[in-house]
């Protein structure tokens, strides 16, 4: 069964059709997916090509799970951010430390030479922050701010409480602002 | 007091600008993870599959499952209705049945079944 873009199936509806041979759900959850995963585990990693490397351990774990997920206990994001939160604990743990100059470039987008340049800029500069920040406190703020979850879902993602999170995300939010005061002005951002 | 105009937190055009520059998963990356799934797919032919979940959540219906469901139900009902017509039908009904069900010797035996012959009911004979 194809599915097209104005199509509403639900992840789980998706993953027990591909547990049940419909390669083309596979592929539907593929797409659906895999930009979500990818884009969290490189702002936890900061490096393009692991994070390339958890998404695809972290969608053959799900190809593996599917004949036995338990239906209506967790949302499939959930559990696949766990999964990625997991798998970026491991690789971070074995090396401890990226490099700022490792980090990749962010592919260019349909803006300008030069603001294409600043955006990349601003970008690398909030990847080198959240690099710096300890390891929880990046995850829930990239989990809150920039795949933009709700505080609940964060919880059940990192299994702590709902004020672990608000928590860890306020203190996550001052040491970034601390960390990038000063850069705003070099950044091109105004105050207005 | 006078009304301050609310202040943006300067971190959300960092976060907007690292929305719009994460990075997109190359198409060989994509098709690599289709790959897996396919492959996934066909270790596991021939398991046993399941279905969508649509169990009814009613009170009832899990009394149902309890009672082991649609089958058991309806033997439930045949023996009901068994009793009910058994307990209602009158007593000529039952006798015929019942003499359907019995040997004719033993219908005999128990017409020519003479009391006085085997008990002695009369005063002090005990």
């Amino acid at each position: 069964m194809p599915f097209d873009a104005s199509t509403k199936v639900a992840d789980e509806t998706l993953l027990v059709l591909y547990a049940n041979g419909d390669a083309d759900a596979a592929r539907e959850l593929t797409l659906r997916l895999t930009p979500r995963i990818m884009g969290h585990a490189y702002r936890i990693l900061g490096n393009q090509a692991e994070a390339e490397d958890v998404a695809q351990e972290a969608m053959l774990r799900l190809w593996r799970v599917a004949r036995d997920w338990r239906q209506g206990e967790a949302q499939v994001t959930t559990w696949l951010y766990r999964v990625v939160a997991n798998l970026c604990t491991d690789r971070l743990r074995r090396s401890r430390s990226v490099a700022l100059d490792e980090i990749p470039e962010p592919e260019d987008g349909a803006s300008g030479p030069v603001d294409g340049m600043q955006e990349q800029a601003r970008s690398s500069a909030l990847q080198g922050a959240l690099n710096r920040l300890p390891e929880r406190q990046r995850q829930a703020v990239v989990l809150r701010h920039i795949e933009e979850l709700g505080n609940p879902e964060i919880a059940a993602i990192m299994g702590v409480s709902v004020e672990a999170v608000e928590s860890l995300v306020a203190r996550g939010k001052r040491a970034l602002t601390a960390d990038l005061q000063g850069r705003r002005e070099d950044l091109g951002y105004t105050d207005d | 007091m006078t009304d301050k105009p609310t202040q943006t937190d300067p971190l959300d055009q960092y976060f907007a600008d690292a929305r719009q520059n994460t990075p997109q998963p190359s198409t060989d990356l994509l098709a690599r993870i289709v790959e897996d799934a396919v492959s996934t797919q066909k270790s596991s032919e021939g398991e046993l599959r399941y279905t969508v979940d649509d169990t009814p959540r009613g009170v009832l219906a899990s009394l149902l499952r309890q009672l082991g469901g649609w089958p058991t139900l309806a033997g439930l009902s045949t023996a009901s209705v068994a009793g009910l017509w058994l307990g209602l039908s009158a007593p000529e009904l039952l006798v015929a049945a019942t003499q359907g069900v019995m040997q004719a010797d033993e219908a005999v035996y128990a017409i020519e079944f003479e009391v006085e012959s085997y008990f002695d009911f009369s005063e002090g004979a005990l």
